[in-house]
């Protein structure tokens, strides 16, 4: 009962700390940006402040970096003021040395979160000893007894590494460093200990291992000048130091959390340290840190115990040990030895009362560090929820045996309860996914036979439904056996299902974004801030036939890209500073084997990730396709409308042609009739000449005269011949109309035009459509000024109108053709602009169809006689390829006025100008 | 002799009068009048009488169209040709019915004369002006209700065959010489002679057929009253029967195969007269064919003189010529009866038509007297060794069954 209470109060601790913890870390990163909440990291600056930022400020960075809300900070300490700064909270975090953080924990019940690591040739250490050295050209120096009555400097008095650790084996020695050695100083940084024994200041000196090593490595000293004492040639097993030292192993340092600051920020830091410390591993960055999972502090406290010092210190007994041990050696003179004597007793008899306060205080002091193991036991509950709370599951292996211990989370990962899961290595191997088996394989020997400082794998196991579950393994063999077999190894599992299951997702988008790309249409082409070619898609490829390898990464400018390069194309980067897209029609560019196409071409800037960053994406299309439909189209409508005009134009033509044949024929047979009249008047002049004309003669020649008809001959003749001529003309004039009105447009390039003339043009090739509905009536501006144009394409769209305002008159006047309409053409020009009327007389359209009359297919006329096209394409002529207006206005009954406004000067040249 | 009155209409005036210059060559024969609209045609036709009216169709106002339906109503003798420039269906479709015979511009004056000097003779040759009114009239000749019917059904399924429709059409008479009319007239802007129903059809193509027989009823039925009164299906086996007789007749003489079309088409519609007489004067027509069978010495051919100055030979070569059939075809029709009116003297389609008719009545009805072969004619030609083996094929075929 008691224990599930107990259990609840930590949980509701645990629980109100979180939530509280979470505040800032939910308020998201917009609002964070606002107001961040500082973090500071206080740090023991082994080596001096500077040193220590240097050392330490990265990791700040990139802690706050990763941890969205927090800004970190370092908070260089000396010895001193570390429990100062640890008391007051001026810090979150606190990594110091093991003995400071032995005594912080029990003083102030800050909990170790993770262990420190030093590397060493690619090793992490995750423990440290002392070094106890002296000059190598001291002979008389060679184990630790010979360092009695010698000058001795450590780093500080609470300097775990560099003075606990060797006073602990001094003191095994039998040596009192206070009593034995001839001085004891303490130079507070541990180069100066370094440099004061180099420097013979002092006899011997110690500093934590890897020390002299890595000032050798920064070298400020040679390794053959000193001698370390007592050296440690055995390996400890389970720890391979591979520093020179002369004390037992301790764990490193570990990073503390105080117990002000949130186990869940807590929680953070530690899982973004194993993280970096992982990545960094793997990118085999130097000067990187690393840490473990905490380590266990027993052997720290053991020699702090074993010392009396710090949280272990009884001031009563170190008082009378000191005292009596001063005062017993000093030579007492006879003569004093009563008073002394008196004194003493008197002094004793004090001391014993002494001795029981400290007796009672002992008690206490007893109670307090039951206390004080009590708040360690519940800290290492709460690490216990911390790993919990950061999702890790823990293994033990004991690798001889089998047997294996998992935490709760380490089975509930995998949806079972802890009892389920037999404690045995063969039941995990079970559950590994076939596929990762041969990989787990050989990452667990490569480390198991030390090739590797770590086991680490991503892999899956079968959770108790059946499913898979990505794990991030993570641990190492922390035991030997005497032999040097791994013996026992200790390690994380953590979920990574989300983070696998969104690095899949990523891959999924890119290779969705892929495909994307690949499938478009379109040309598509990323151009980075340097003119760098970053994306080049599958039809970039295909249209240009450069492939992608050998596209990206070039200069856009300079890529033989086979198109027509523009100004524009070429100042790109000068052009997109404006931040505005850009779009260019009809690029010509050469395919392969020759043939040509068209592109539109769209670039757009496009906002890279920093605000500086610009990019730029192209998209071509191909409209080459499109072009020539375009062309198709309003060919096939002009060939329509042709052919609707041909039965008109061939009747047209085939009145005169009908009567010049008719005149020619006539005159044919009148020249004939004309010649025997002659011949006869010649055989009559013949007569005259000789004398012999008869009266019967004359009379013949003048029946003749009258059978021939010469009145009418004389008449019909020039007349025939006058008509004759005018039908020829009218033939000719029709052909050139025709000739004119169907210009073929074949550059495709506007060229300046008279509309004028293409209007008359257009009136002869279309006379038969509107003959017989309208007069037709022309006002043509003689000053209208060549408009620059595509001839053929503006006729076609006059004779559309044209047609149009046949039929709407038709509707008006009926079929019995009686009455006529007017159809007038006007044309003008203002400014820049000339204006085309096409007004007629006709029915007006209707309210309910005057938004329509300009949609294609759209049409009101009976089914054979319009398309639905001709308004549609003249629009598209007018507006799109000329940059006009074709507007109209109209009245029920009254009529209707086409006004075609057109551009003086095209586009083109108006951009020239 | 009279001249010939002809009256020209055209909207355009100078057409008028280069027609008028053109066929100055004929003053002595033809009398020419010009009308520049519809309206003023029909002014002069009130004012005095003409016998051949050319007209252009697209006008303003009264189109020609619309002007020939009014003269075909009016003044039905008249002659009915178009000179037109224009070749919009509609139109055309429009004109199918009243015209006799369609001229596209440009018209060579050769043509012009030819046409008009030829529908001129024509009446000529039926002297009956009340039979050349009825026959002129004549939009369609009458077929055989199964043979109409079945051309219909055709023509309106989903997938109609053109072979189907050219097998029907060209065992009747009255669709087949319509479909020649169309096609040796310039109506669709091409002017072809042509005596083979298979080809016109091919040449109209099926969607104008179809057009032409749905919309512009260029084909019709015989009234079950006639159907009743006559034995009509006597009458189409023997046109059939004709047709194929003088072919085979003919290819004893002449393999071509132009000829041999010609022949066939002769000998097919050598009695159309009979169905104009029957359809539009049936009680005469029958008064007249019962009168010879109870008068014996008397035949049909006599009795038609008596009874309408006028064979039912002349009748139908009269509408052929109106509809421009080719002239061996007209004569051959004409003439079947009495071949030595005939100014052509050589081996024609005449001939073997004139043959084959004799001799398929005689096979088949050896005991009635009906007249019979032109022995002095066949003579003249040097032909009367052919006579065994033509009356061996004549034979051969009357014993065969035929099917309509």
């Amino acid at each position: 009962m008691r224990k599930s209470k107990q259990k609840l109060l930590i949980s509701r601790v645990v629980l109100m700390l979180f939530s509280l913890s979470l505040l800032p870390l939910l308020a998201g990163p917009e609002a964070a940006t606002d107001e961040k909440v500082p973090v500071k990291i206080g740090i023991l600056a082994l080596r001096g402040p500077e040193h220590c930022m240097q050392k330490w400020g990265t990791t700040a960075e990139y802690l706050t970096k990763n941890i969205s809300g927090c800004i970190f900070t370092i908070v260089p300490l000396a010895y001193p003021e570390v429990h100062s700064a640890v008391a007051q909270g001026k810090v979150d975090f606190i990594l110091t040395n093991p003995a400071q953080y032995v005594a912080l924990e029990i003083d102030h019940g800050t909990t170790r979160i993770i262990t420190k690591m030093t590397m060493f040739d690619d090793i992490p250490l995750s423990t440290y000893a002392g070094v106890i050295f002296c000059r190598s050209g001291r002979p008389d120096i060679r184990s630790l007894a010979d360092l009695k009555n010698k000058t001795f400097m450590a780093v500080d008095e609470t300097s775990f590494g560099g003075w606990l650790m060797a006073w602990r084996e001094l003191k095994n020695q039998g040596i009192d460093p206070k009593k034995d050695f001839a001085a004891l100083r303490f130079g507070h940084t541990q180069d100066e200990i370094v440099r004061a024994v180099n420097e013979r200041k002092v006899d011997a000196g110690t500093v934590r291992s890897g020390m002299l090593e890595n000032m050798a490595a920064e070298g400020k000293i040679r390794l053959d000048e000193f001698y370390v004492i007592n050296a440690h040639k055995e390996h400890a097993p389970g720890c391979k130091l591979p520093f020179l030292h002369s004390t037992s192993h301790y764990p490193e340092w570990p990073l503390a959390r105080l117990c002000h600051t949130s186990a869940r920020l807590a929680e953070h830091v530690a899982i973004s340290l194993i993280q970096k410390a992982s990545g960094c591993r793997l990118a085999r960055q130097g000067g990187c840190l690393f840490w473990t999972v905490p380590l266990n502090y027993q052997p720290v406290r053991e020699c702090l115990k074993e010392l009396r010092f710090g949280p272990y210190h009884q001031p009563g007994i170190f008082a009378f040990r000191d005292v009596f041990r001063q005062y017993w050696t000093i030579p007492a003179g006879i003569s004093i030895f009563t008073i002394i004597f008196i004194i003493v007793s008197v002094y004793v008899t004090r001391l014993n009362y002494k001795l029981q306060e400290s007796n009672s205080i002992q008690k206490k002091e007893i109670a307090e560090r039951e206390q004080a193991e009590q708040a360690m036991r519940q800290n290492e509950q709460r690490m216990d929820l911390a790993l919990k709370g950061a999702d890790l599951g823990l293994w033990d292996w004991y690798l001889q045996s089998g047997q294996v211990v998992f935490n709760r989370r380490w089975a509930e990962m995998l949806g079972y309860a802890p009892d389920e899961i037999e404690p045995n290595i063969s039941v995990w191997n079970e559950l590994v996914h076939p596929e990762e088996i041969p990989q787990r394989e050989k990452v667990l020997q490569a480390h198991l036979a030390g090739k590797t400082p770590f086991y680490e794998i991503e892999y899956r196991l079968r959770t108790r439904s059946g499913g898979w579950l990505w794990i991030l393994a993570r641990g190492k063999v922390v035991e030997w056996d005497k032999d040097g077999k791994p013996f026992r190894g200790t390690g994380t599992h953590l979920d990574i299902s989300e983070r696998k299951q969104a690095e899949e997702n990523l891959r999924n988008t890119y290779a969705r974004i892929e495909s994307l790309l690949a499938a478009i249409s379109s040309v598509l082409i990323g151009i980075d801030q340097d003119n760098k070619i970053t994306q080049w898609n599958l039809l970039a490829e295909k249209v240009f036939n450069i492939p992608a390898a050998q596209a990206i990464g070039q200069s856009f400018p300079h890529c033989p890209i086979p198109w027509e390069w523009t100004e524009t194309l070429k100042d790109l980067p000068t052009l997109m500073l404006s931040n505005q897209s850009l779009h260019h029609e009809n690029v010509r560019f050469h395919c392969c084997e020759g043939k040509e196409g068209i592109l539109d071409i769209t670039v757009s800037p496009v906002q890279g990730k920093a605000d500086n960053l610009r990019e730029f994406l192209l998209i071509g299309t191909d409209v080459t396709e499109r072009r020539i439909l375009e062309t198709q189209l309003l060919h096939s409508q002009k060939m329509e409308s042709i052919g609707q005009l041909s039965a008109g134009i061939a009747h047209e033509i085939n009145t005169p042609i009908q009567y010049v044949g008719d005149n020619t024929r006539f005159m044919q047979e009148a020249c004939a009739d004309l010649f025997a009249l002659l011949e006869k008047h010649h055989v009559l002049l013949e007569a005259c000449r000789s004398g012999r004309v008869t009266p019967a003669m004359i009379q013949n020649i003048e029946a003749e005269t009258k059978e021939y008809d010469l009145e009418y001959l004389k008449n019909e003749i020039p007349n025939s011949i006058l008509q004759s001529l005018e039908g020829v003309e009218r033939v000719a004039t029709i052909v050139r109309a025709m000739r004119g009105f169907a210009h073929p447009d074949a550059s495709r390039e506007k060229i300046p035009a008279n509309i004028n003339q293409g209007i008359e043009n257009t009136i002869t090739v279309s006379r038969n459509e509107w003959k017989y509905a309208a007069e037709m009536h022309k006002n043509l501006d003689p000053e209208l000024p060549l408009v620059s144009c595509l001839t053929g394409e503006i006729n076609q769209v006059i004779l559309n109108i044209i047609v149009n305002a046949a039929h709407a008159i038709q509707n008006v006047v009926g079929p019995d053709q009686k009455r006529k309409g007017n159809i007038t053409i006007t044309t003008g020009h203002e400014a820049d602009w000339a204006e085309i009327r096409i007004t007629d007389t006709g029915s007006g359209i209707p309210p309910e169809v005057r938004h329509k009359i300009f949609d294609p297919f759209f049409t009101t006329k009976e089914v054979g006689r319009g398309t639905g096209q001709g308004l549609a394409i003249s629009r598209s002529v007018i507006v799109e390829k000329h940059g006009g207006t074709l507007d109209f206005e109209t009245e029920i009954g009254k009529g209707t006025t086409f006004i075609i406004r057109l551009p003086v000067k095209s586009r083109e040249e108006a951009g020239v100008a | 002799m009279n001249k010939k009155r002809i009256l020209f209409v055209d909207d355009e005036p100078k057409v008028l009068q280069g027609i008028t210059r053109m066929l100055r060559s004929q003053r002595n024969e033809w009398e020419i009048a010009t009308a520049e609209s519809g309206e003023q045609a029909l002014a002069l036709l009130a004012a005095s009488p003409f016998d051949l009216i050319v007209t252009d169709m697209r006008m303003p106002g009264m189109d020609g169209a619309q002007l020939l339906n009014e003269v075909m109503k009016q003044y039905p003798q008249i002659v009915r040709i178009v000179l037109s420039g224009q070749s919009d269906q509609e139109s055309i479709f429009r004109s199918v019915g009243p015209t006799h015979q369609y001229l596209s511009k440009p018209c060579d004056a050769e043509t012009l004369k030819n046409t008009v000097e030829r529908a001129c003779s024509l009446q000529d040759v039926l002297a009956n002006d009340a039979l050349r009114r009825t026959a002129s009239q004549m939009q369609s000749l009458p077929s055989l209700p199964a043979l109409y019917t079945e051309v219909l059904k055709e023509l309106q399924s989903p997938e109609p065959a053109i072979e189907r429709i050219s097998r029907i059409i060209s065992r009747d008479a009255g669709m087949t010489a319509k479909i020649l009319q169309l096609v040796n007239s310039a109506f669709f802007g091409f002017y072809r002679r042509i005596n083979d129903p298979v080809q016109a059809i091919m040449i109209l193509g099926l969607e104008k057929i179809r057009s032409l027989a749905l919309t512009v009823h260029i084909f019709s039925q015989i009234d079950q009253a006639q159907w009743d009164r006559f034995n009509l299906g006597l009458l189409w086996k023997h046109n059939l029967l004709v047709g194929q007789c003088a072919r085979d007749i003919g290819q004893t003489l002449n393999p071509d195969k132009f000829f041999l079309e010609e022949i066939y088409m002769a000998g097919l519609l050598h009695d159309i007269g009979k169905i104009i007489l029957m359809a539009n004067l049936p009680k005469e027509y029958e008064q007249v064919l019962s009168g010879s069978r109870l008068l014996p010495g008397i035949s049909d051919i006599t009795a038609e003189y008596g009874r309408f100055g006028a064979s039912h030979a002349e009748i139908g070569a009269y509408l052929l010529g109106l509809w421009g059939l080719s002239t061996p075809i007209v004569e051959a029709v004409a003439f079947h009866h009495q071949p030595s009116q005939c100014r052509s003297q050589k081996f024609s389609p005449l001939t073997a038509v004139h043959a084959a008719n004799g001799l398929l009545h005689e096979a088949q009805l050896p005991d009635k007297e009906i007249p019979g072969l032109d022995m002095e004619y066949i003579e003249s030609l040097n032909l009367t060794g052919k006579l065994p083996a033509w009356r061996q094929i004549s034979r051969e075929l009357a014993e065969k069954r035929v099917d309509l």
